[in-house]
């Protein structure tokens, strides 16, 4: 979930094909929002930046947006599995597998996510 | 000088977790994971919901297949038969003897036994391993009449899960409130209740007297004369504690295998961790088996640190989930004792509530159906043992997890 770097030479134009998340200062740091996307993708606001992942826990389908996010880790709320928000890893069980992450930038207080390797279907969204 | 040598015996959650815990911990020397199952550690919960529910199988369920990374030696399928004290050698079903520095004893427990007439006739089951799970889970799909004995949490997840596959499901349960005595009367006898409005009958206060059929089960006597026709039947009554290695080792048990809080037995070689376990409890004023996989996963850690002489990673207060139908409940902290129990939401009127369990003004448990952000949230009250107003847990526009947090916040150093 690495937060790509946002300095001064980045600009809107290199952030076209970049799906647009909102302001930052919408999201609280420690707390999440979910995309509206099929499936959806949380983005999560850290003391060092902005991250993204799928919103969906690797382990059964619960949102991970509305889990317990302290210390760069985001905690399932059905059965507690941990994740690392900057590198997806699964921390504990029940999760094994790691969550996709997604690259993030920040312009002018807005914040992007690089969804263009993503194989979900976000046609829909894209068509919104 | 020859490399240590640390086994584990039993390869499920706490051993697997153990031995992963070695590794991240720096420990250079030999893991050997022994396990009687043939398969690589998987995930219990799961057998008495998903499982029988025919969504996911042992492939989903897996938590580790690939052990070379780690450098466990995963030896499946074979059993541990003793452990001789004066060496410390872990003597094996097939022959094979592990010489071992240290010992973790991570044997969990089998069904608890009843003694009735008629328990092995074909159609009546345990629930405890994948096998059983994966034997009986085609034979509900089949909407016949199931008898579940016994109206703990894996009695009742049965039951769901059957009555959601059409089966007809009747739950025996002895005692007057199932599940009272993890969750005390009031929320068991809520728990009862979402059973029987999604018509599941219930048989409270009221013991069996035999299984009976030629051939195959075919009826279920109960000790006050009734007798209910059934195709299956799924006894579960408790789990007893794998207590025979520690035993043979001369470990001081007691309903379990003691250990301390850093999960060190009486023997200073060996350790033990998981539902195998009594432990000193969260508020430490007794001695408790806790059965979830939270305490397997989290003490196996604490064992693990223990083993390599570290300090102990922080524990949580004790935690648990059951799903059953539509209802995610859980619970955390310690229900008994409250002064005051103050619900968030309605639980007269739905499904969706939080009770906070109050000792004086700090929270001491929490019990909740489908809410399980007061539960997290309710978990960091009770770790940071500061004061709450019954207004801010009533009051459904405060965020009892910024609440918590800023808390947390505020503590740190
Ligand atoms: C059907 C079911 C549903 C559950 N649902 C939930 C739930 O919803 N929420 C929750 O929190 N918890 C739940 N649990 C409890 C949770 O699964 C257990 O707490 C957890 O599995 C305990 O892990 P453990 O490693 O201590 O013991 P176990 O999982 O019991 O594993 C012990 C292992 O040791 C092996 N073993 C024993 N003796 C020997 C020997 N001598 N030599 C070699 N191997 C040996 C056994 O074969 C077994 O594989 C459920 C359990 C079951 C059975
Ligand atoms: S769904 Fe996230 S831990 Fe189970």
């Amino acid at each position: 979930m690495t937060m790509t770097d946002t300095d001064a030479t980045t600009t809107i134009e290199d952030l076209t094909d970049w799906y647009d998340a909102g302001p930052a200062d919408e999201i609280d740091v420690d707390a999440a929002v979910v995309l509206p996307l099929r499936p959806p993708v949380a983005v999560y606001h850290l003391d060092d930046g902005f991250y993204a992942s799928d919103d969906t826990c690797t382990h059964s389908e619960y949102s991970l947006g509305e889990g317990w996010i302290e210390d760069g880790t985001v905690e399932c709320e059905l059965h507690a599995a941990k994740f690392d928000i900057r590198t997806g890893e699964a921390l504990t069980l029940p999760a094994t597998d790691a969550v996709v992450t997604y690259p993030v930038a920040v312009v002018d207080g807005n914040v992007y996510v690089d969804l263009r390797g993503r194989t979900g279907c976000i046609v829909d969204q894209l068509r919104g | 000088m020859s490399r240590q040598v640390f086994t584990i015996v039993g390869a499920s959650l706490a051993g697997l977790r153990a031995a992963e815990a070695l590794r991240s911990r720096g420990f250079d020397g030999r893991v050997v994971l022994v396990g009687e199952e043939r398969h690589a550690p998987y995930e219990r919960p799961p057998l008495s919901k998903g499982v029988l529910h025919g969504t996911v199988g042992l492939a989903e369920l897996t938590l580790r297949d690939a052990w070379d990374d780690v450098e466990i030696e995963f030896v499946p399928g074979d059993r541990v038969v003793e452990v001789v004290a004066a060496e410390r050698d872990v003597v094996l079903a097939s022959g094979r003897r592990v010489r071992s520095d240290q010992v973790l004893l991570a044997t969990g427990g089998r069904p608890r036994d009843v003694d009735l007439p008629g328990l092995d006739l074909p159609g009546v089951f345990t629930l405890r391993d994948i096998d059983e799970a994966l034997e009986l889970a085609p034979l509900l799909a089949q909407g016949g009449r199931l008898v579940v004995i016994g109206g703990g949490f894996i009695g009742l997840e049965v039951a769901a899960s059957a009555r959601m596959l059409g089966c007809e499901v009747t739950v025996v349960e002895a005692a007057t409130v199932p599940l009272a005595r993890g969750l005390g009367p009031e929320w068991g006898g809520y728990v009862a209740e979402q059973h029987l409005e999604r018509g599941v009958r219930i048989g409270m206060g009221v013991g069996v007297r035999a299984l009976r059929g030629s051939g195959h089960l075919q009826e279920v006597e109960l000790e006050d004369g009734t007798v209910l026709q059934a195709d299956l039947a799924v006894v579960g009554v408790g789990m007893t504690p794998r207590t025979e290695l520690a035993e043979g080792l001369g470990l001081r048990t007691d309903g379990g295998i003691v250990v301390d809080a850093r999960a060190r037995t009486s023997n200073s070689h060996v350790f033990a961790a998981g539902d195998v376990t009594v432990q000193p409890s969260w508020s430490g004023d007794r001695m408790v088996r806790y059965e979830s996989f939270q305490n397997a996963q989290d003490q196996a850690a604490v064992a693990a640190a223990a083993m390599l002489d570290q300090e102990p990673p922080r524990r949580e207060p004790p935690w648990f989930w059951s799903d059953q139908f539509d209802l995610n409940i859980q619970t955390a902290g310690e229900l008994g004792g409250a002064d005051e129990v103050i619900v968030r939401g309605d639980h007269r009127a739905g499904t969706s509530f939080a009770a906070f369990h109050l000792q004086g003004d700090r929270v001491a448990g929490v019990f909740a159906v489908n809410r399980p952000k007061e539960v997290r949230a309710g978990m960091k009250l009770m770790e940071v043992d500061l004061p709450v107003t019954v207004d801010e847990l009533i009051d459904e526009s405060v965020d009892l997890r910024r609440l918590a947090k800023k808390v947390v916040a505020h503590r740190r150093p």
